[in-house]
């Protein structure tokens, strides 16, 4: 039996942690200021609006839409060579926020701008990683 | 945090990706095409041609847009190669031997870190920059004899002319077929090849912009635009994150 190429595990960066300890949990957060209650974009280590520096963290529901997206057709990394063509896109969630992503669930040919999408948690032998797949009905 | 995301096993994607997804955008939000993105390459490998060792032929739109594509939407000849390289300039207060060229203008600024926190993929911060530059030096962009700008991919040169106000916004499509980017036409581009044609060399490839402006502001271009005697040079570093304009004009000028 050969080794299967593994999904690269997580290594979130500090202030990442807490986005990541979520969605160990089949949940989708987003980052917003403690004084002021501005949805920040994620990794922003301070509040665009008041300056505060406190981060808290609230549960929002995972549905965007497709803000850019890209076919990507040539990898060198073993495993997501083996899923080529894949696609890489940025989600607007309806709450606001911006998140870097793939999507799932569709032919790359089918993908969209705008096109409604929803979260799914893929599993790993590291823990869910958040994808997304087109939101139907 | 530049890899915030990057660094996950979300998805891998960097570089390509992420100026892909800005030339998707544009292209959802102004119409722009994948042949009016290769005339940026068709028109550099003219003024590459004869000057760059190994190329030594031309190139149609045709011809990028049969070449493979890597990462929708870009083709493989839209897409920087990394070379080995150089490129040095000096900034010296005092005159030396060569003729000199002056900084008129100058402007800076970072944004976002990860392309996904960009306020815009279709606009970029060039508006600030470029107003920065132009402001102090006294010069509109009607003024500019020849552009240097950053193209590790083709898509940032075109919303590069556009927010640098070169062409209206949402125009620059129909602009650069309308308009001789060559270094004999009226909108002098990247007049030694840009990097989609001498290749990226590292960090240095950002300099070779500016080597070119001085070559040309002292009249010693391999390809000369003609009597040129102001220059818009400008780069782009992370993920169109960091934006630099600079205006620069012959001494005598």
């Amino acid at each position: 039996m050969t080794d299967t190429p593994q999904r690269p595990a997580p290594r979130p960066a500090g202030s990442a942690e807490p986005y990541w300890d979520a969605a160990s949990e089949d949940r989708i957060t987003v980052p917003y200021c403690g004084e002021c209650g501005h949805i920040a974009q994620y990794g922003q280590p301070f509040c665009e609006v008041c300056l505060a520096a406190p981060v808290c963290w609230r549960q929002v529901p995972g549905t965007g839409r497709i803000h850019s997206f890209t076919v990507v057709r040539r990898s060198r990394d073993p495993f997501f060579a083996g899923r080529v063509p894949y696609v890489v896109a940025i989600v607007e969630l309806d709450a606001g926020v911006r998140l870097l992503t793939g999507i799932v669930g569709a032919d790359p040919g089918d993908v969209r701008i705008d096109m409604p999408v929803r979260v799914c948690f893929e599993k790993t032998g590291s823990g869910p990683v958040p994808l997304f797949e087109p939101a139907t009905g | 945090m530049p890899g915030w995301f990057r660094r996950t096993s979300t998805v891998c994607w960097w570089p390509n990706g992420g100026y892909a997804m800005a030339a998707m955008r544009h292209a959802h939000e102004y119409g722009s095409t994948a042949a009016q993105r290769a005339r940026v390459v068709v028109d550099q490998r003219l003024n590459a041609l004869g000057v760059v060792p190994g190329v030594d032929a031309g190139l149609t739109v045709e011809d990028v847009l049969a070449s493979s594509l890597v990462c929708d939407p870009f083709h493989s000849l839209e897409i920087v190669r990394p070379v080995t390289g150089a490129a040095a300039f000096v900034v010296a207060g005092a005159p030396g031997r060569h003729p000199r060229v002056r900084v008129a203008g100058a402007g800076e600024r970072t944004d976002h870190a990860g392309i996904a926190q960009a306020r815009s993929l279709s606009t970029s911060n060039i508006v600030h920059t470029a107003v920065a530059a132009f402001t102090q030096a006294g010069i509109r962009p009607a003024g500019i004899d020849v552009l240097e700008v950053y193209d590790c991919y083709t898509i940032t040169v075109l919303p590069a002319l556009e927010d640098a106000g070169f062409c209206a916004k949402g125009s620059v499509g129909p602009f650069v077929a309308e308009h001789d980017l060559t270094w004999c036409g009226d909108l002098p581009v990247n007049t030694n090849g840009g990097q989609l044609n001498t290749g990226q060399a590292g960090y240095a490839g950002g300099a070779t912009h500016l080597v070119q402006a001085v070559r040309q502001l002292r009249g010693t271009a391999a390809h000369q635009v003609p009597d040129c005697a102001t220059a818009f040079v400008h780069g782009n570093g992370g993920t169109l994150t960091h934006e630099c304009s600079l205006v620069l004009t012959r001494e005598d000028a």
